[in-house]
């Protein structure tokens, strides 16, 4: 692996980040991870801490999934029911799937690879991880007074009339949002000002280019579910009407308010899964990448496009008949991009020298079961078939497919890839193939029917059923099983890595951004001397010149 | 970079490496002030003019916006600062219009399509009762009760603006009004 | 943090060791300031889509309530926070010109008519209670027409709203000035002063809209 500077290995003597400040002695190790301005440990809180939800809400899925087995209602009561799809989907949009990516894999990597010490406000970002916590506190207050059982979408009139912590609920993600808010902005304002010299716009990694579309999404759409959520508190707790139709008031408005915010949310669920995915596919196919402009472009693109398409979640909500076939055109737009993504990856790999190695794996669960999602979308947005598909598990299945399987299984793949930089360990490779196979395995089984079941009408949300869908629904919950295993599997040999794994090499993949210069694990200021990025980001030396694909 | 006006000269070495930024000058700020107060007096004069809807509206949004860009090329330095910072604020103002425009597609349009009768008879009996409400001098907290539940499409004043003149439309309404009041006990026992 | 590498003799101390200049990091935090109030603009457009909603399905209304709105108050109110805006840029001048003295008389006249803002809204507020005008479910007012209780949602909302990003503007404007007499914002590094100026300007902004748009509806 070769660097065309030594600097990263000056190490002075100097301690990781990860250790430095624990031979001071408990307390000043304690002041040093929770009053850190440390990107990499304020990442680090955050993978825990977003890792922990995540196993939260994986469990309230099975609960739900194991209800689901049969068609009778044999375990929980519709209340109970009601409140475990709610937990899961709450949790898992609020506390894991929107800050996955951005906080806690790129909160570690963003400034590295730009060449930075830091990202641009250090303590805006410890802030936005104690305003996490908070939200997440009020969200666990919620649950433990009873839970809530709106669903997460908080839909009126029935959360401003519910009995129950919906208030608590609704202030823990209204808090939550603004932790989503300060990273967008921190992250916005360290790419444009804090690259280093030498790397223009568009010598960045293609990591860097999601996680700025996705942060100029995280900034314009958060607030307003801010100000959505503060309007559900406002009629419940002093009656304003504004979603009342008794007073008023409009309902499906409140639906307008919140997909405003929710539908650029599902972009920022995915963008920076893409940005992965386009550092992975590279780096295990050791080939330049190919269209990066139009890789770069296409995601500022999906962001902006991802706000002018809300209204495909409210067709049969009593929208208008025009404003639907308005956003059912607007929303083909946006699969535009996201193809030309796909076809760019597939390109990549095309004459490169893969490795199936546990990273690559997830990449290629990426690549087919995102693409699955994507087309399903497709079907959800022709409004004459949505009428039909609406509320059924077909949607379900869609957004799994690209939630579940896009946002989580790249996540994965971006653990697995950056583990060692992150940690300086190695996990068990056989184990990581075996983890990614279970997991691609237990998904599918777990989904596919859903989009059968849906099709032929089974609705989301019940949890009592006619008896002809039950052996889909057996089959999906078997599936959980499956897919609950791997994702186990995955955790114990992390953790088992985190402790006892042999040390990593400093750039085991031979990636050349300039995250792989520095120390691994990095030391606190990450670099010594700011780094000059002189040449792309996947330049790789040694590029096969006879296969003469390789130059894009 | 920002083009320097009027450079801050640093006073010897220890201002040594601060930046340069512009200066403006107090007959600037004093300009603008004094343009925001005359453009105040126009905001309130021009509503007293009796424009008609919904160009009262413009015109009172062209006067706001006027003295919103002056805050903000002056008192807010857009006009000497990086172009970005104005991209940012031009960027959410868009956002914001497009949040409104296809929303107002989505209210501007209900109704278009005659999709369900039941909808037009909803819309009268609230037309019913607002307007019984309204001759009978009641106040709101006695007229929120008698309302049937369900979605308002219109201002209940809207019955006087749409001809049938005022005698017409309420004959048809005291009919509404009977032959309803059973349907509303009806839905009220039975519904939730 | 300490910062293990080499100052630049002409490298001020205020710069943080993860900026390469001060020139870097003034822009890092006007840019982030405009960012900020790029997201502070589409919460308040939450308020502003219900506002628009809803004078286009209940014109009649809208005029009613507007009427009930006291349009001298409102006036002043406006003129207060515009001569504050004022104040506030002169305030930032001063520091570029290094006036310690004119920093602090133009960052207490901020404040003064800041509150002075707070204390006619005090009276707005008080004098619609008393007619029986409160916000939603406490709604008592016995000479509403139409859906008034809407428009009162709708108004208390946005200048609740703003209100509090008033109150809030006090408090941070007020730790601004003991930091002035301090002596802080006198070497070069005043990109704090011009930040919260930045957000008293918003402030203004917003007000300057909710002025025609609830008070002058005719």
């Amino acid at each position: 692996m070769d660097h065309h500077d030594d600097h990263g290995h000056d190490h002075h003597d100097e301690p990781s980040y990860l250790v430095y400040g624990k031979e001071k002695g408990m307390a000043a190790f304690l002041k040093g991870w929770f009053v850190t301005v440390d990107h990499k440990r304020i990442g680090i809180l955050y993978l825990i801490s977003v890792l922990f939800f995540f196993l939260i809400a994986g469990m309230a899925a099975l609960i739900v999934r194991t209800e689901l087995m049969t068609a009778a209602p044999d375990m929980l009561t519709g209340d109970q029911y009601n409140i475990a799809f709610t937990l899961h989907g709450g949790i898992m949009v609020f506390l894991v799937i929107i800050p996955l990516t951005p906080a806690a894999l790129g909160n570690f990597v963003l400034p590295l690879m730009l060449g930075a010490k830091d990202v641009a406000f250090p303590k805006l970002n410890l802030a936005s991880l104690y305003v996490y916590w908070t939200g997440a506190a009020l969200l666990v207050y919620a649950v433990l007074g009873g839970g809530f059982d709106t669903g997460w979408t908080f839909y009126t009139p029935y959360s401003t009339q519910a009995v129950g912590p919906v208030t608590w609920a609704l202030l823990g993600a209204f808090t939550l949002g603004f932790s989503s808010i300060f990273t967008g902005l921190n992250f916005i304002v360290t790419i444009h000002k804090m690259r280093a010299p030498g790397m223009g716009f568009f010598r960045m990694p293609l990591m860097l280019w999601a996680l700025y579309a996705t942060a100029l999404t995280q900034l314009l759409a958060t607030p307003v579910l801010a100000i959505t959520l503060a309007l559900v508190v406002m009629e419940r707790i002093m009656g304003v009407g504004i979603f009342n139709p008794e007073l008023g008031g409009d309902p499906v408005l409140m639906q307008h308010f919140f997909w405003f915010y929710s539908h650029p949310a599902v972009y920022i669920m995915i963008l920076p899964a893409f940005g992965i995915i386009s550092e992975l596919v590279s780096v295990h196919s050791r080939k330049r990448i190919f269209g990066y402009g139009a890789i770069a472009l296409s995601s500022v693109s999906i962001a902006l496009i991802g706000f002018l398409v809300w209204g495909h979640h409210m067709f049969v909500s009593g929208q208008s008949e025009l404003s639907g076939v308005v956003f059912s055109f607007l929303t083909f737009f946006v699969a535009v991009p996201t193809a030309i993504k796909i076809f760019s990856w597939v390109g990549t790999m095309w004459g490169g020298s893969i490795r199936f190695n546990t990273p690559m794996l997830y990449t290629l669960s990426f690549l087919f079961l995102f693409l699955i999602g994507g087309l399903t979308g497709l079907f959800l947005s022709t409004m004459a078939s949505d009428v039909h598909l609406h509320d059924t598990y077909f949607v379900v299945a869609h957004f799994h497919y690209v939630m579940a399987s896009g946002a989580v299984i790249s996540f994965l793949g971006g653990l697995h890839h950056w583990w060692p930089k992150m940690f300086g360990t190695m996990y068990n490779e056989t184990l990581g193939k075996i983890g990614a196979l279970i997991i691609f395995i237990g998904f599918n089984l777990t989904f596919f029917p859903q989009f059968v079941m849906g099709s032929r009408g089974m609705p989301r949300r019940y949890h009592e059923y006619v008896p002809e869908f039950e052996s889909l629904h057996w089959m999906s919950t078997i599936g959980s099983y499956v897919l609950a295993a791997g994702l186990f599997l995955v955790m114990f040999y992390l953790l088992y890595a985190l402790f006892k794994g042999p040390k990593a090499a400093d750039n085991p993949w031979g990636a050349v951004t300039l995250e792989w210069e520095t120390a691994t694990p990095p030391i606190e200021h990450n670099f010594h001397h700011t780094p000059v990025c002189v040449r792309g980001p996947y330049d790789f030396p040694e590029i096969d010149e006879s296969l003469g694909k390789g130059h894009h | 970079m920002a083009t320097p006006k009027n450079v801050s000269h640093s006073a010897g070495g220890s201002h040594a490496g601060e930046p340069h930024e512009h200066i403006t000058p107090l007959s600037v700020y004093l300009g603008v002030f004094g343009a925001l107060m005359v453009l105040t007096v126009v905001t309130v004069v021009i509503s007293e003019l009796g424009i008609p809807e919904p160009w009262n509206l413009v015109v009172a949004m062209i006067v706001a916006i006027t003295k919103a860009s002056l805050v903000c090329s002056v008192f807010m330095h857009l006009v000497w600062d990086k172009r970005l910072n104005t991209v940012v604020l031009l960027g959410a103002v868009f956002f914001m219009l497009v949040f409104f425009t296809l929303t107002m597609v989505d209210l501007l349009s209900r109704g278009m399509v005659d999709e369900i009768n039941d909808q037009d008879v909803m819309l009268e009996e609230q037309k019913a009762v607002w307007q019984s409400c309204m001759d009978e001098k009641q106040d709101w907290a006695a007229c929120k009760d008698k309302l049937p539940k369900g979605y308002w499409f219109k201002d209940p004043n809207y019955v006087e603006d749409h001809g049938g003149g005022h005698g017409g439309d309420h004959a048809k309404d005291d009919h509404a009004k009977d032959d309803h009041a059973k349907d509303d006990h009806a839905k009220d026992a039975g519904g939730h | 943090m300490a910062n293990a590498h080499a100052h630049d003799p002409n490298r001020p101390a205020w710069v943080a060791h993860f900026f390469q200049s001060g020139e870097q990091q003034i822009e890092s935090a006007k840019f982030g300031m405009w960012l900020f109030l790029a997201q502070e603009i589409l919460f308040f457009s939450g308020l502003f889509m219900a506002y628009v909603a809803f004078r286009w399905l209940y014109p009649e209304t809208w005029l009613a309530g507007a009427d009930q709105l006291d349009k001298v108050m409102g006036g002043i109110n406006t003129v207060v926070l515009i001569t504050s805006s004022f104040t506030m840029a002169l305030a930032v001048r001063a520091a570029q010109t290094k006036n310690p003295t004119a920093l602090k008389i133009n960052l207490l006249l901020t404040i003064l008519f800041a509150c002075g803002f707070m204390v006619v809204k005090y009276f707005e507020y008080t004098h619609k209670f008393h007619l029986g005008i409160f916000p939603a479910d406490h709604y008592a007012y016995a000479g509403s027409t139409g859906l008034m209780p809407v428009f009162f949602a709708i108004y208390y909302c946005l200048t609740g709203l703003h209100g509090i990003h008033v109150v809030i503007g006090i408090g941070v404007l007020a730790w601004l000035l003991i930091l002035a007499q301090k002596g802080r914002f006198m070497d070069g590094n005043y990109v704090l002063l011009e930040n919260v100026g930045l957000y008293w300007h918003l402030v203004d902004l917003v007000w300057i809209f909710l002025f025609p748009l609830l008070y002058l509806v005719k």
